[in-house]
């Protein structure tokens, strides 16, 4: 018998504390010296509604993490791959940027590195989370919305906050599984908006 | 109407495959016709397609070589383009593809070369029959497989369709059919491309009755698929879609070619299959590119822009193909002259006598 899974990684973003500060972002690009034009997170925002029944929706974005990625299923030379723990990451130096995996890809998360002209993406600060730390946009919330961790271990925040709340993720239609759960978001931002595209809105 | 939102941010996504990756399928698309026409001459023995045989497989040969380019000058670490063969991924169609690619490739260019030299009229085309009959079944997969690296695509709305391969190898005889009657007139300017121009608006309504369920399907599925076809029907891309490939690349070559005049004008057959393949160049460029401009989590059309040095590729690609392809019809036993003198393709090579 295949020996059990013990740690599964996973993010929960809980955005009745998320406060808009893109400081996520900026850690981000800091800590794994994204170049410009290009972002592993990100936080879209958008007003829902008509006056006077408005509100403000924000999501913040990442990779998914997904346990059926479809990145990892396209790539034609296993340079996308799976740990397992269940982070989907990137070998560098075996990418030959045929950007496949951009295009199957269903949540935009990557994108062509254009300094090292490779695929690139979230890989949950990688380097960090092996040695115990938080992944950079997690570590610099200052709402403490973002949660990282072990979503096997049901004493870990992360499993305790997915059973407590009703969680959503990005595209759930699609079977891919993805691993960052968002508490409080808005269904309307959760996907794309197409009533602009079929001029809804001038 | 429902709930409205109105961005205020969000970042800006990129369309990665341009047209390069549509230039391929488009090139690989002609290529796998080609060779289907040829084999209906050489391996289904089909006399009315048999003058047809020798220009459609070098067609097939030239662009099969030419494709590939396409997709290296695309990739960012062309260099690394090895892995491809070191680290297959079988998961990937694109893995697969690269295989398929190669062996295709050797066996189009092993039954070109048998075609050239055989004498079929002493009925030696026992060879050719077999490479021809791999090279089929090879062409329907390579060009299923283009279908399926974009079918294979869950979070894409244009591509994920079951359709998509067979779309493909549709679109791919189409293509082919319409090359090779120019080609065929260029090389003979003689009435003669009658029997493939008749066959070719069977395959413009099955490409078009293809096209007409996947809008159906598109417009009443998922709130992408809707609007995806609006943006196709009603949107900015309507001049691309409804007027350059569903009018101009299908629609009026079919009109054309099922009107008597057309039938029986090579201009005018010239015309439509010129039409054809502009409308199959809008297919290409329209499935892949509009194909990743729909937005998966934002609330715009993705822009796409071609760079520089896509067009410079494509265009060098492009104009290379072309001058192969008129050099070697020019120097192979393709074309010859009738009994009468006047300019024709060789269906006597293939084991019809003169004047049948």
């Amino acid at each position: 018998m295949a020996e059990e899974k013990k740690v599964r990684y996973a993010m929960v973003i809980d955005l009745r504390r998320c406060i808009g500060c893109h400081s996520c972002t900026v850690a981000c690009k800091s800590e794994n010296n994204v170049p410009l034009g290009v972002f592993r997170g990100w936080v879209k925002e958008a007003e829902k509604g008509t006056y006077p029944n408005v509100s403000r929706e924000r999501l913040p974005r990442l990779c998914n993490h997904c346990a059926e990625a479809p990145c990892v299923d396209v790539c034609p030379v296993t340079a996308t791959y799976q740990t397992a723990d269940g982070t989907v990451i990137i070998n560098y130096d075996r990418c030959i940027g045929c950007k496949y995996c951009i295009a199957a890809c269903p949540y935009n998360s990557r994108f062509i590195n254009p300094i090292r002209k490779t695929a690139d993406k979230c890989d949950f600060c990688y380097h960090r989370i092996t040695k115990g730390l938080a992944p950079a946009c997690v570590s610099t919330c200052v709402g403490e919305a973002r949660i990282f961790g072990n979503v096997l271990d049901p004493n870990s925040e992360v499993a305790k906050l997915i059973g407590a709340n009703p969680v959503q993720v990005v595209r759930s239609n699609l079977n891919t599984e993805p691993h960052v759960y968002y508490i409080g978001a808005d269904t309307g931002i959760l996907g794309a908006y197409f009533g602009r595209i079929e001029g809804d809105e001038k | 109407m429902g709930e409205t939102l109105r961005y205020f941010y969000s970042v800006e996504h990129h369309v990665y495959w341009g047209v390069l990756v549509a230039a391929y399928f488009l090139y690989t698309g002609i290529s796998a016709g080609s060779f289907f026409i040829s084999g209906l001459g050489t391996v289904f023995n089909i006399e009315k397609f048999k003058p047809f045989s020798r220009v459609s497989a070098v067609i097939a040969a030239v662009f099969i070589m030419a494709a590939p380019i396409h997709l290296l000058a695309d990739l960012e670490q062309p260099a690394r383009f090895w892995n491809l063969f070191i680290h297959p991924h079988f998961t990937s169609a694109m893995s697969w593809g690269v295989y398929l690619l190669l062996v295709y490739a050797i066996v189009t260019l092993r039954y070109t070369w048998l075609l050239m030299q055989a004498d079929l009229a002493k009925g030696t085309d026992g060879p050719i029959k077999l490479w021809g009959a791999i090279g089929l079944f090879l062409a329907f997969a390579v060009e299923s497989y283009t279908g399926l690296l974009l079918a294979d695509v869950p979070g894409r709305v244009l591509w994920h369709t079951p359709l998509m391969p067979f779309f493909f190898s549709v679109s791919a005889v189409v293509s082919a059919i319409a090359l090779i009657l120019i080609v065929s007139w260029m090389m003979t300017h003689v009435q003669g491309t009658g029997d493939l121009a008749n066959l070719l608006p069977w395959f413009l309504f099955a490409d078009f009755a293809m096209l007409v369920f996947m809008t159906i399907v598109l417009w009443k599925g998922s709130a992408a698929g809707h609007a995806a076809a609006y943006v196709m029907l009603l949107g900015p891309e309507k001049y691309s879609f409804l007027v350059t490939e569903a009018l101009m690349g299908l629609i009026v070559p079919f009109a054309i070619l099922v009107s008597k005049w057309g039938r029986e004008n090579s201009i005018g057959t010239t015309v439509a299959a010129a039409l054809t393949l502009i409308g199959v160049v809008a297919t290409r460029i329209n499935i892949v590119i509009l194909g990743q401009r729909i937005p998966m989590t934002g609330d715009r059309l993705l822009s796409y822009h071609i760079s520089g040095h896509d067009m410079v590729v494509a265009g060098v690609v492009g104009i290379v193909a072309l001058a192969a392809l008129a050099f070697l019809l020019r120097n192979l036993p393709v074309a010859g002259r009738g009994s009468d003198g006047t300019a024709r393709l060789m269906p006597n090579t293939l084991g019809v006598k003169e004047g049948m």
